[in-house]
């Protein structure tokens, strides 16, 4: 792979680059987006098509990858600009400071979004499907996924998958994601609809006190079967209403451990964070998600970790969980679970506790 | 409402606005037989009677001296307003607010809330009961950084949908400090000058209120000229068009230079200019610094 610098300038690539690195990504002759594989995150995962994640518009030549970020135009390009006075500088600096971005007119895409209803309609019921036992095998009793909506399809793109509905902030269902369960890896999953537009949630997700995102439906389940409410972003970017649903909550960002996840919980944070979303990284510790955590230590080890987080769980679990994150030494994690106490008293007691241990561990590491 | 595309702008015959102007006096109409006012409001009766009963959507301006106490007036309106409302401060950091806030909620005097007189539980107790009283009220610290226009305006659109209201009210603390502030956020704006930083400011905080179909009440400093001939349309500090855009120009204007027995000091307020009502109405408040209370005059 390209190892390419930081520095904007060195780092803007070129068509070359992104052909050099994908040399059999499809021309696609009349289309205005091209595919790639991308040059910037895509060395960990396998080199087809479903995880071609640079898209390029190839008549503006601006590139995005939907799985790191990443983004920018393409130096073929590039035009020379007339330098600027300092005046003009100033005032598209003014104009930059107090601009308010237009949202995005999402019509298309949401018109888009209705072809996948059809191959929804033919989808049918888990009980007793390869799908089924699909799930139990990684830990997820089938009704339990029943209740999330999860249902099976024996011909998506010609193979047989479970079958996730994306919805929108609506409740409307913008999108399907599809998890083969044929044992084919390639690819192991295919979304009809635009996804970007909407995610999997666990029944009452948004009106749950606490919300986790994690990445893959997998996740929210094993997430829900522990007690936790949970959305998926089926994927590593959050649609752009997610920011306002969760404004003023508290969210668990629960993606995966590894750079993508981490990249990812960086972004939610920064974009919730400023609607006064109080976030905690919850980062799994055993397996790189938390299905992989469910298939390899149980429900039951992870009920445990995450009982402080339950929907169920009552003051007393919370204000033990918080004195014992606390006493561990996981301070962000203590104030966050205190923050959940229902009794405004009580929470602020427990806070107070915490403020007072932070200021004797202050005072221990000065002494 | 959603900000979507640049709106077009719109043509339209007298005869097929009728049924828009039905539609509006109804709702003033019930909002008047209910009780129930179309959006927020001071809380201070003649003051709202004279701004048409509620604080319409756009630009209010509130304009005052320093220490006649702007920011506690502005707080007031947002704790009290009946809806939820996005405080954004550029000038006290969140902790002051929120102290002066709790002394009007309780009635706590400001100072014995700063001498350490008060106990932790006692502390405590009143704080819990002040953010009880304002639940819906939020604050945004735009002392340490610059809170960029869409920030304010999605916390805005953020907090209304949490409470379920139809309506928001943001509170810019102040026009000037805020527009100033964007300085932070690129070192191109650093040699910008405050009026064109202010006339920005003023139209990023006009098409905020357009976008959420809210009011923005925007405290003011007065300029200097202003100062001395104790206020005026033409008194806040910056820019003309601070009265030109507004909805509303209201003065502040303190009359007695020490509090009465009470603690009370008699403030003159000025409606210099009022799109929904009748302009250079004065009425006497009364405010105890104390606890950070204004309340009518009478």
């Amino acid at each position: 792979m390209a190892i390419i610098a930081k520095d904007p300038a060195a780092s803007a690539l070129c068509l070359a680059d992104l052909e050099s690195y994908d040399s059999t990504a499809p021309r696609c002759s009349g289309k205005t987006e091209r595919r790639f594989l991308c040059i910037r995150c895509g060395d960990s995962k396998p080199r087809d098509k479903g995880h071609r994640s640079l898209a390029l518009n190839t008549k503006t030549g601006a590139w995005i990858c939907h799985r790191c970020g990443e983004k920018g135009l393409l130096k073929d390009w590039w035009t020379d600009r007339a330098p600027q006075t300092r005046q003009q500088k100033a005032r598209a600096a003014v104009a930059r400071a107090f601009a308010l971005p237009l949202k995005a007119d999402k019509t298309e895409k949401r018109e888009a979004a209705t072809y996948h209803s059809e191959m929804w309609r033919t989808s049918i019921s888990l009980d007793g499907t390869q799908g089924a036992s699909y799930l139990e095998n990684r830990g997820i009793p089938s009704d339990v996924a029943h209740e999330a909506g999860v249902r099976f399809s024996s011909d998506w793109y010609g193979r047989p998958a479970v079958l996730f509905p994306m919805y929108d902030r609506k409740g409307e269902m913008v999108a399907v994601n599809g998890r083969f369960v044929d044992g084919r890896d390639n690819p192991k999953t295919q979304t009809a609809g635009p996804k970007s537009l909407g995610l999997f949630a666990t029944p009452g997700a948004f009106s749950a006190p606490l919300v986790a995102i994690c990445e893959g439906p997998m996740d929210a389940l094993s997430l829900w079967l522990c007690g936790v409410a949970a959305v998926a972003l089926v994927g590593t970017s959050a649609p752009d209403w997610l920011a306002s649903a969760l404004a003023f909550k508290p969210a668990l960002i629960a993606t995966d451990a590894d750079a993508p996840g981490d990249d990812a919980a960086s972004r939610l944070t920064q974009s919730l964070k400023p609607r006064g979303t109080r976030i905690l990284r919850l980062r799994p510790r055993v397996g790189k998600d938390w299905n992989e955590g469910l298939t390899m230590r149980g429900a039951d080890f992870l009920r445990e970790r995450l009982s402080i987080f339950s929907e169920v769980a009552d003051d007393e679990t919370r204000v033990n969980g918080a004195c014992d994150l606390m006493e561990g030494g996981r301070r962000e994690a203590a104030s966050f679970a205190a923050a959940l106490v229902s009794d405004p008293l009580t929470r602020e007691l427990v806070r107070e506790r915490l403020r007072r241990s932070g200021e004797g561990a202050k005072a221990e590491r000065v002494a | 409402m959603n900000a979507t595309e640049p709106k077009a702008p719109k043509v339209t015959l007298l005869s097929d606005l009728i049924s828009d102007f039905v539609a509006d006096t109804e709702a003033a109409a019930t909002a008047r037989a209910s009780g129930h006012p179309r959006g927020p409001v001071t809380h201070l009766r003649d003051l709202d009677n004279a701004l048409g009963g509620y604080l319409a959507p756009g630009l209010h301006i509130l304009q005052a001296s320093p220490g006649a106490g702007k920011t506690a007036f502005a707080l007031q309106v947002a704790a009290t307003c009946g809806f939820p409302a996005l405080f954004v401060s550029a000038e006290m950091g969140l902790l002051e607010i929120f102290r002066r806030l709790v002394s009007r909620a309780t009635g706590t005097f400001l100072g014995k809330l700063k001498t350490g007189e008060l106990g932790a539980p006692e502390a405590r107790r009143l704080a819990v009961l002040t953010a009880e009283k304002a639940a819906h009220l939020a604050l945004m610290d735009g002392t340490l950084s610059y809170a960029t226009p869409a920030l304010i305006r999605d916390a805005a659109e953020a907090l209304r949908e949490r409470a379920g209201a139809k309506h928001v009210l943001i509170v810019l603390d102040s026009i000037q400090m805020w527009a100033r502030s964007a300085r932070g956020a690129s070192a191109d704006l650093l040699t910008v000058g405050e009026y064109d930083l202010i006339n920005a400011g003023l139209n990023a905080a006009a098409r905020i209120g357009s976008d959420l179909a809210c009011p923005i009440f925007a405290v003011s400093h007065r300029n200097r000229v202003g100062n001395k001939s104790d206020g005026g349309l033409h008194a806040s500090k910056g820019s003309g068009d601070l009265e030109y855009m507004a909805e509303t120009v209201v003065d502040l204007a303190r009359k007695d230079e020490q509090p009465d027995a009470a603690g009370e000091v008699e403030v003159k307020l000025t409606i210099h200019k009022n799109r929904h009502g009748v302009p250079g109405v004065s009425i006497p408040l009364r405010f105890c610094g104390r606890v950070q209370e204004f309340r009518e005059g009478r």
